[in-house]
């Protein structure tokens, strides 16, 4: 996952990867988040897949997806929103293995702030956070 | 010049199809945000082509496909999938889309998807201009 998040930021949009931190051990739920498309995997693993994204680095993801295409004002929160939503689906959907454990993803869900990711008390979330010239963006798996 | 359909739930990627599309010179006569106005959509317009995303809330695209195809069975559907397996689109290719792109969307995956289509409408086209000869 975190490969390929690497790899369409570097290679699909053309924005380099200036660092990256990875959180190994695991880390208790209620972490505040903004700009959040949330995924639901299903099938022979259940668990959500989540990414969030500085401001900055969303503006910039719309700008280069539309290749300058101009939007209307009243076009731009829809468009980021639908940029945060279409990046996580792309990004999991590629990443998911296809060997015999065949893996199911739900349509993304945009969220703007968040002051927990999960419901369950006792969720756990991995968090690994790759820093570009336009802000981060954080992948979380929450299980 | 040719017609499309565009059904996606995500407006950034009509966008974006819409401009391609465009590009390799397709009328988009309509853009469906889910699996069922698209089956409603593809009645009322029954364009040259279609490009489907299979993740849809309401109706998946491979379930639009089923419908479509079974009241048109000449419909051109393209799905549009972000899983790499081909398993994830074979029920859509059972059903009748006639091809598939794995996302990122770009122009060069569309235009060559495009042109396996083409050359069966081309010769469709051929073999009617001998009909009326």
């Amino acid at each position: 996952m975190i490969d390929r998040t690497k790899e369409f930021l570097e290679e699909d949009m053309g924005l380099s990867v200036i660092n990256f931190k990875e959180t190994t051990s695991y880390v208790d739920s209620n972490s505040l988040q903004k700009n959040i498309a949330m995924i639901g995997v299903s099938g022979s693993a259940n668990f959500m897949m989540a990414l969030s994204y500085d401001d900055q680095l969303i503006e910039k993801l719309v700008e280069v997806f539309l290749e300058g295409e101009e939007l209307h004002e009243d076009e731009k929160e829809e468009a980021f929103e639908s940029i945060a939503n279409e990046v996580a689906n792309t990004i999991i959907g590629n990443a998911l293995p296809h060997d015999n454990n065949q893996l199911f993803i739900t349509p993304p869900i945009f969220i703007k702030e968040a002051k927990s990711l999960s419901k369950t008390k006792n969720s756990k979330i991995l968090i690994s956070t790759i820093e570009t010239k336009y802000g981060k963006l954080s992948i979380m798996a929450i299980y | 010049m040719k017609t499309v359909m565009i059904v996606d739930d995500s407006m950034i990627l009509r966008k974006k199809l819409t401009t391609i599309l465009k590009e390799l010179n397709y009328d988009v006569v309509a853009q469906a945000k889910t699996g069922k106005e698209s089956v409603d959509m593809y009645d009322e317009f029954k364009p040259d082509l279609v490009t489907m995303d299979i993740t849809m809330p309401d109706m998946t695209g491979t379930d639009a496909v089923r419908l479509i195809i079974e009241k048109h069975p000449e419909a051109n559907i393209i799905m549009s999938t972000s899983h790499k397996d081909p398993r994830m689109v074979k029920a859509s290719l059972v059903y009748g889309a006639k091809g598939y792109i794995v996302k990122p969307t770009t122009k060069a995956k569309l235009e060559e998807e495009i042109a396996k289509i083409s050359d069966l409408s081309s010769a469709n086209d051929d073999d009617d201009e001998l009909l009326d000869d």
